[in-house]
C-alpha cells in the first residue's frame, strides 16, 4: 500500500510539475504576441519566428495543462445526473467509463504521437506553416509527453476510484 | 469494417455522444471516443486512428484558437487589477439614486466589463463579488438581482471580445474580426432591453428595488463626474486598445488579446496591484481554461472529421431541409435544437459539433452566413442561464456569499425574464438583419 501511495504521489507531482511548467507557455504567449505586433505596427519590423512560436506555445500550454486539469478534476463534465449520485456511484461510473472512454483512445492516441515524434526526430521534420521552418520534433515530443501525463493521471485516479469500491474508504 | 447507412450512423454518433455525456465523464473524452469507436467499425483501425490523430494534433496548434489563453490571461489580471472596483463604485455614485438604479448599474457595468473581457466566468465573478451585495443589503428582490447579475454577465460572452465567438467564427468560415463586429449592436441591445425592463419594473412596484435612503443621496457635483469620467479611463482605453486594433485591422485577434494582456499588466502597475504572483496566478488560470477548451476542440474537431467522411452530415442537411414549412420552419427548427441542446450541455461542446454541421445547411437554405452564426451565439447567450446546464447561474451561485442567502429558486425565477428578453431580441434580429450586418459592412464591406 505504501508503495501504491508513493506512486500516486509521483504521478500527481508529475501532472503539478507539468501545470507550473506549462503556465509560463502562457505568459509566454503573452510576451511573444505583443513583440511581434508592435514591432510589426510600429516598426515595421515584423518576426520571422513568431506565428510558430505562439502556435507552438499554445499547444504546449494546453498539453501540459491536460493532465494537471485532470488533477484538478476540471474537464467539463454534465452533472445533471452525475453531480446527484453518491461517491460510491461516481467511482463506479468513472472506472467503467475510463476503461471504455478514456484509456483504449488515449492511449491510441500516445502510440502514435510517439511515433510521430520519434519520425521526427529521425528525418528532421520541420514545419511548413511559415517561412521559418522550425524543426518539429520537440513540439511533437511535448505534444506525446503530454499524452503521457494525462493517461498516467488517468492511471492514479483509476487506482483511487478502484481502491475507494473495494475498501470503501479513500486511499489518501 | 461494417457497413452501414450513414442514417444509421448519424443516429449512432449523435445518439452516442447525447447518451453518453449524461454518465457525467469528461465530455472531452467520450466525444473522442464515440468518434474513435464508430470510426475503427467504419474505416478500419488504421483509417480512423489516422483522422483522430492528425485533426488532434493539428487543432493543438492553431493560431486563431490562441486568442482563447490571451483574452482568460487579460480577464484574470483585469479581474484583479482594482479598475473594476473603481468603476463600480463610481457608477454606484451617479446612477444609484434611481429606482431599480444598482440594478441598472449592473448591467451597465456588465456591458463594460463585456466589452473588457471575453470569459463568461470573469464577468460573473466580477459582478457578483462586487454588485451582489450592495443589492441585496439596500433590500432589492434576490429574484431581480439575481437575474440581472446572471443576464449581465452573460453579455461577455456575446459582446466582443468573446471566445465563443472566436471559437465559432473559423469553424464557420468566417473571420474572428467579422463577428466580432457583428456582435455589437446585438450585445448593446440586450443591454439596452435589460435596463428597460429593470426600469420599467421597479417604476410598478418599488419593492423590488428601492432607491437609496435620503441621507445617502449625495447631490450632484463636479467632483463626481470628474470620477465617474476617471473611472472610465482605464477600460475605454483598453477597448480602443483591443477592439481598436481588431476592427481597424491592425492586428488579427490573437496578436489584440496579447497586446491587451500586456495593457492590462500595465493598468496593475498603474492601481498598484502588481505582482509576479498574480502573473503566475493569471498565467495557471489560463493553461486550465485554455487547456480544457482546446482539448475538448481538438476531440470534437475529430468527432466532426469521422461524421463527415462518414457522409453524416447530408444525412443531416436532408433531414433539416425536408421540415415543411419553407426555409424559416428549418432555420427555426435549428434554433429550437441549438436552444435545447443549450440547457444540456456545455457551449463549447454545441459550438464545436454543431457549428460544423449546420454551417453549409445556412448556406444551402440561402442565408446570410453570418447573420446566421450569431442568431446562433446569441440563442447561445440562453444556453448559459437555462437549467439543468447553466454556467452563469453555477458560477453566481459558486461565487455568491453564502451569507447573503441566495437559493437556487431565486436565481432561476429571476433568470425567466432576461430569457423571454433574449427571445424578443432574436425575434427582433430576424425582421431587421441590419441589426447584425450594418456595421460588418460598413466597417469591411459585404458579408456574403
Amino acid at each position: 500500500m505504501i508503495i501504491l501511495k508513493k506512486i500516486l504521489k509521483t504521478i500527481d507531482s508529475l501532472s503539478m510539475t507539468a501545470g507550473s511548467v506549462g503556465k509560463w507557455f502562457a505568459f509566454l504567449l503573452v510576451l511573444a504576441g505583443s513583440y511581434d505586433a508592435i514591432s510589426r505596427h510600429f516598426f515595421n519590423a515584423p518576426t520571422i519566428w513568431a506565428y510558430d512560436v505562439l502556435c507552438m506555445a499554445g499547444g504546449v500550454t494546453y498539453m501540459l495543462g491536460a493532465s494537471y486539469v485532470y488533477l484538478h478534476d476540471s474537464h467539463t463534465r454534465v452533472d445533471i445526473i452525475y453531480g446527484s449520485l453518491s461517491k460510491k456511484k461516481k467511482a463506479i461510473i468513472d472506472v467503467i467509463c475510463s476503461l471504455i472512454m478514456f484509456f483504449p483512445l488515449m492511449i491510441v492516441m500516445l502510440v502514435l504521437a510517439c511515433k510521430w515524434a520519434l519520425k521526427a526526430w529521425k528525418i528532421h521534420e520541420v514545419m511548413f506553416t511559415s517561412f521559418w521552418y522550425p524543426p518539429a520534433a520537440p513540439y511533437r515530443t511535448i505534444f506525446a509527453l503530454g499524452l503521457l501525463l494525462l493517461i498516467l493521471q488517468g492511471i492514479a485516479r483509476f487506482i483511487r476510484d478502484v481502491y475507494f469500491l473495494i475498501k470503501g474508504e479513500a486511499i489518501d | 469494417m461494417i457497413e452501414m447507412s450513414s442514417e444509421l450512423i448519424t443516429f449512432l454518433m449523435l445518439g452516442g455522444v447525447f447518451g453518453l455525456v449524461l454518465t457525467g465523464f469528461p465530455i472531452a473524452f467520450v466525444i473522442g471516443s464515440v468518434a474513435f469507436i464508430i470510426g475503427i467499425l467504419i474505416f478500419g483501425p488504421d483509417v480512423a486512428y489516422h483522422i483522430m490523430y492528425s485533426r488532434f494534433y493539428g487543432l493543438s496548434l492553431n493560431y486563431p484558437y490562441l486568442a482563447v489563453p490571451l483574452f482568460t490571461f487579460m480577464g484574470v489580471i483585469l479581474q484583479h487589477s482594482g479598475i473594476t472596483k473603481d468603476l463600480y463604485n463610481s457608477l454606484y455614485e451617479s446612477l444609484g439614486r434611481l429606482k431599480g438604479g444598482l440594478a441598472v448599474v449592473t448591467v451597465v457595468f456588465g456591458t463594460i466589463l463585456a466589452a473588457c473581457l471575453g470569459v463568461i466566468a470573469a464577468s460573473v465573478t466580477i459582478l457578483t463579488l462586487i454588485a451582489l451585495e450592495p443589492m441585496i443589503k439596500r433590500g432589492y428582490d434576490k429574484p431581480l438581482a439575481a437575474g440581472s447579475i446572471v443576464a449581465a454577465g452573460t453579455l461577455g460572452i456575446l459582446i466582443p471580445p468573446s471566445i465563443m465567438l472566436v471559437v465559432y467564427a473559423p469553424q464557420a468560415g468566417l473571420s474572428i474580426g467579422q463577428m466580432f463586429m457583428g456582435a455589437v449592436f446585438p450585445g448593446l441591445i440586450l443591454s439596452a432591453f435589460y435596463i428597460i425592463y429593470i426600469v420599467v419594473r421597479c417604476r410598478i412596484n418599488p419593492e423590488l428595488g428601492p432607491s437609496m435612503s435620503e441621507e445617502d443621496i449625495t447631490p450632484f457635483s463636479f467632483g463626481k463626474m470628474l470620477r465617474l469620467l476617471k473611472s472610465m479611463v482605464p477600460p475605454v482605453l483598453l477597448i480602443i486598445a483591443v477592439l481598436g486594433t481588431i476592427f481597424s485591422g491592425i492586428a488579427p485577434p490573437t496578436e489584440a488579446a496579447a497586446v491587451g494582456s500586456l495593457a492590462a499588466i500595465f493598468l496593475a502597475v498603474a492601481y498598484r496591484k502588481f505582482s509576479w504572483k498574480l502573473i503566475k496566478h493569471a498565467s495557471i488560470e489560463t493553461l486550465k481554461v485554455s487547456s480544457f477548451v482546446v482539448i475538448i476542440a481538438a476531440l470534437c474537431y475529430a468527432f466532426v472529421g469521422v461524421f463527415m467522411s462518414a457522409g453524416c452530415g447530408d444525412v443531416v442537411t436532408n433531414l433539416i431541409l425536408s421540415v415543411p414549412g419553407g426555409r424559416w420552419a428549418s432555420f427555426t427548427v435549428i434554433m429550437l435544437i441549438v436552444f435545447l441542446l443549450g440547457m444540456f450541455i456545455e457551449w463549447i461542446g454545441i459550438v464545436f459539433i454543431i457549428v460544423p454541421i449546420f454551417s453549409p445547411i445556412f448556406i444551402k437554405l440561402g442565408f446570410n452566413p453570418l447573420w446566421a452564426g450569431m442568431m446562433i451565439c446569441i440563442n447561445l447567450q440562453m444556453a448559459f442561464q437555462t437549467p439543468p446546464m447553466a454556467m452563469s447561474i453555477f458560477v453566481l451561485k459558486g461565487t455568491a456569499d453564502p451569507s447573503l442567502g441566495l437559493t437556487m429558486g431565486d436565481i432561476i425565477k429571476g433568470v425567466i425574464p432576461f430569457i423571454l428578453i433574449i427571445m424578443l431580441t432574436l425575434i427582433l434580429c430576424m425582421f431587421f438583419p441590419e441589426i447584425i450586418t450594418w456595421l460588418p459592412e460598413k466597417m469591411i464591406g459585404p458579408t456574403h
